[in-house]
C-alpha cells in the first residue's frame, strides 16, 4: 500500500480533472456521482497514507522511479499527510456542495451538465494542485503545482458571474506575479546550488555561506509564497475574491488554499531556508507582518457590514496568526500554525458554505438579513454558531485549542516578538468576539420584523423553503462536528505531528515546556 | 552579468506595468512581460559560451565541460506551457469582462461595480 498510494493521491485527482467534464460531455447524469466517488478515493487514499506514516514512519516516493536528487519526490510525514486529509477532506465536502450550482449565486450563468461537469473538473484539478504541492520535494514541480492548483482556482471564481470574472482577473494577476517571484527565486537557489531537491538543497546551503544571491533568493521565494498565502500586507486578492466566488468553490478556497501556500513557505522558509541567516531574518519578519495582519485584518472584518466581507477579512486575521506560528519556528509554535490552518480550514469552510447560502436564500448578506434565522433554522444556524464560537476561540472547539497553543509557543518565545504575538492573538480573539456577536445576536435574539428591509417594503429574498438546501447544509453541519470533535481530541493530533517535524531536517530546536 | 541585470530589470518592468498601467489588457502584457524575464534569466543562467547541445557525438568520450546544461532549458519549457494557459485563461476572462461592461479600463470597471 505504502508504494501505490503516494503516487495515487496525487494521479488521482488530476485524471478524474481530464475524466469528469469529458464524461459530463458524454453521459450526462453521472458526472455528479462520479465526482463525488473520486473524492470519496482521494480521501481514502490520504487517510491510508495518514495511518500508514502515523504506524511507519514517513514515505519518500521516487517519481517514476527515478530517485532524488535527480528525480521528482514526493514526501509524506505526519505534516504533509495532514495537510493532505485536510484537503481531501474539505474537498468531499466542497463536491457535495457543487450540486448548489453558481446560477443560485446572484449574476451567475445558468448551468447546464456541462458547465457543471467543467466545475467538477476544475475542483478536481485544484485538489490535485494543492496535493501536488503538499507531496512534492522539488522545488520547481512545487512551482508547477502552484500554478496548476492556481489556474483551477481563477476558473472557479470567475464561473460566479461579472462581478466574479473581474476578482479572477485580479487573483489572476496577483496569483501569476506570486507565481513568477517565486520561480525567479528557485532560479537563484538552483544557480547557487544547483540542485532542486528540498533535501538536497537542505544539505548543500550551508556550504554556499552567506551570499548576496542566497538573500536574493530567499526574498523572491518568501515574498512570492507570502502573496498566495495572503500575508499582510499581500493580501489584496483575497476580499473581492472570496466574496465573489460562487458559494461551493468559495467554501473550499477560503478554507484550505491561502493555507496550502503557508505550508509551502513552511516548508521552504522553515525547513530549507531556515538555517541561512537570510532565512532567519525573513522568518522574524514574517512573524512581525503576522502580527500586523492579525490586527488589520481583525479591525477591518469589524467594520464590514456585508458577512461574507468580514468573513474574507477575517481569513486575512487568520492567516496572519498562522504566519505568526511559522515565522517563530518553535516547535509548539509549528504545532499551533499546523492546528490553527486545520481549526480555521473547518470553521471557515462551515461559515463560507452557510453564508453563501443565506445570501442567496435572502438575496443579500449584510448582518440584518441573518435576524431570525435562528428561530427558521436551528440546526444548521447552530452549526453555524459552532464554528463562529471556534473562529473566536471558546473552548471546546478546534478554535481554542489552536489559540492555545500559538498563545503558549508566544510566551515561551518571549522577548519583543513574543509579547507583540502574544497581545495580538488576544486581541484578535476580542475582535472576533465583536464581529461574530454581531452576527449571532441578530440570528439568535431578533425577529425577523426588526430587519429595516422589511420595514421598508424592500423584497427580503425568497421566503419559502429552508433556509440552506440540502447540498449546502450536511456540508455545513458535517464540518461543525468535525471542528468539536477535533476540539476534543486535541491531544493525539498533537503528539502524532510533532515528533516527524522534529526528527525531519528542521531548525526546530526549542524545547517544548 | 549584464544579461542577470538585463533580466532584473525587465521583471521590475513587468511588475511595474502590472501594478500602475490603467488598462486591464496592457496588465496582462506586463505581465507576459514579467514572464518572460524568468525565461530569460534561467536560459541565460545555462549559457556557456562555446558549448554545445548535450548529444553524444561520434567516437570520444563525453566531456561535461563542453556541454551545456539541458535543465534550465527543460524547465522553462515547463514555464511557458504555464505562461501560456495563464494568458489564456487571462484573455479570456478579458473577453468576458469587456462584453458585460464594455470596457477594460480599471477604474471605471471598479465605479461600475459599486
Amino acid at each position: 500500500m505504502r508504494d501505490v498510494l503516494p503516487g495515487l493521491l496525487v494521479a488521482l485527482p488530476l485524471l478524474g480533472a481530464a475524466l469528469v467534464p469529458l464524461l459530463a460531455a458524454l453521459v450526462r447524469r453521472t458526472t455528479r456521482v462520479l465526482a463525488l466517488a473520486l473524492h470519496a478515493a482521494i480521501l481514502a487514499a490520504s487517510l491510508g497514507l495518514f495511518w500508514s506514516v502515523a504506524a511507519a514512519g514517513p514515505i519518500r516516493y521516487a517519481v517514476g522511479g527515478w530517485p532524488g536528487p535527480w528525480g521528482i519526490e514526493l514526501w509524506f510525514d505526519g505534516l504533509s499527510t495532514l495537510i493532505a486529509v485536510l484537503v481531501a477532506g474539505m474537498a468531499c465536502f466542497a463536491s457535495f456542495a457543487q450540486t448548489f450550482g453558481p446560477e443560485r449565486d446572484r449574476g451567475a450563468p445558468a448551468s447546464t451538465p456541462f458547465r457543471e461537469g467543467l466545475l467538477r473538473g476544475a475542483l478536481l484539478l485544484l485538489v490535485g494542485g494543492l496535493l501536488g504541492i503538499v507531496a512534492t520535494r522539488d522545488v520547481f514541480n512545487l512551482f508547477v503545482f502552484l500554478e496548476i492548483s492556481s489556474l483551477a482556482a481563477y476558473t472557479l471564481v470567475a464561473s460566479g458571474g461579472a462581478r466574479a470574472t473581474v476578482a479572477a482577473f485580479r487573483y489572476l494577476l496577483a496569483g501569476t506575479a506570486a507565481g513568477s517571484l517565486y520561480l525567479f527565486g528557485v532560479g537563484f537557489l538552483y544557480a547557487l546550488t544547483g540542485t532542486l531537491n528540498m533535501d538536497d538543497l537542505a544539505a548543500r546551503l550551508p556550504s554556499v555561506g552567506a551570499d548576496a544571491a542566497l538573500t536574493v533568493a530567499v526574498v523572491l521565494i518568501a515574498v512570492g509564497l507570502s502573496i498566495k498565502a495572503a500575508l499582510f500586507p499581500l493580501h489584496g486578492w483575497l476580499p473581492d475574491t472570496y466574496v465573489y466566488t460562487p458559494t461551493p468553490a468559495a467554501g473550499f478556497i477560503a478554507a484550505v488554499m491561502a493555507k496550502v501556500s503557508a505550508y509551502a513557505l513552511l516548508r521552504l522558509l522553515g525547513e530549507v531556508l531556515g538555517g541561512t541567516a537570510a532565512g532567519a531574518v525573513v522568518l522574524e519578519i514574517t512573524l512581525w507582518l503576522g502580527v500586523l495582519g492579525v490586527l488589520v485584518g481583525g479591525i477591518l472584518a469589524v467594520a464590514q457590514r456585508a458577512v461574507t466581507r468580514m468573513l474574507a477579512w477575517s481569513s486575512i486575521s487568520a492567516m496572519g496568526m498562522i504566519l505568526i506560528g511559522v515565522g517563530m519556528g518553535s516547535a509548539l509554535a509549528i504545532t499551533g500554525a499546523l492546528f490553527h490552518m486545520a481549526a480555521h480550514a473547518l470553521a471557515k469552510g462551515c461559515l463560507f458554505f452557510g453564508a453563501g447560502g443565506i445570501r442567496a436564500f435572502k438575496d443579500g448578506d449584510e448582518v440584518e438579513r441573518w435576524a431570525g434565522l435562528g428561530a427558521r433554522a436551528p440546526w444548521t444556524l447552530a452549526a453555524l454558531t459552532v464554528a463562529a464560537l471556534s473562529m473566536i476561540g471558546i473552548p471546546p472547539t478546534a478554535g481554542f485549542f489552536s489559540k492555545y497553543y500559538l498563545l503558549a509557543a508566544s510566551a515561551a518565545a518571549g522577548g519583543p516578538s513574543g509579547i507583540a504575538a502574544f497581545a495580538a492573538i488576544i486581541l484578535s480573539s476580542l475582535l472576533a468576539t465583536i464581529y461574530f456577536l454581531r452576527v449571532l445576536e441578530a440570528v439568535w435574539f431578533r425577529t425577523a420584523g426588526d430587519a429595516p428591509d422589511a420595514a421598508s417594503g424592500e423584497p427580503a429574498g425568497r421566503q419559502s423553503g429552508p433556509v440552506l438546501p440540502r447540498p449546502l447544509a450536511v456540508p455545513v453541519v458535517g464540518l461543525a462536528v468535525l471542528i468539536l470533535l477535533t476540539g476534543i481530541f486535541a491531544r493525539p493530533f498533537e503528539r502524532h505531528v510533532l515528533p516527524d517535524w522534529e526528527s525531519g531536517t528542521a531548525r526546530v530546536s526549542a524545547s517544548v515546556p | 552579468m549584464t544579461t542577470y541585470a538585463f533580466a532584473a530589470a525587465l521583471f521590475t518592468l513587468g511588475i511595474a506595468g502590472m501594478a500602475l498601467l490603467p488598462n486591464l489588457l496592457r496588465k496582462l502584457l506586463a505581465m507576459n512581460v514579467m514572464q518572460v524575464a524568468v525565461i530569460v534569466f534561467f536560459v541565460s543562467l545555462a549559457f556557456k559560451d562555446g558549448a554545445t547541445v548535450p548529444i553524444l557525438g561520434q567516437g570520444g568520450a563525453p566531456q561535461a565541460a563542453e556541454f551545456m546544461n539541458p535543465l534550465p532549458h527543460t524547465l522553462m519549457l515547463t514555464a511557458i506551457v504555464v505562461s501560456v494557459s495563464t494568458t489564456g485563461l487571462a484573455l479570456g476572462l478579458l473577453v468576458r469582462i469587456r462584453s458585460r461592461f464594455r470596457t477594460l479600463n480599471e477604474q471605471r470597471l471598479l465605479d461600475r461595480l459599486r
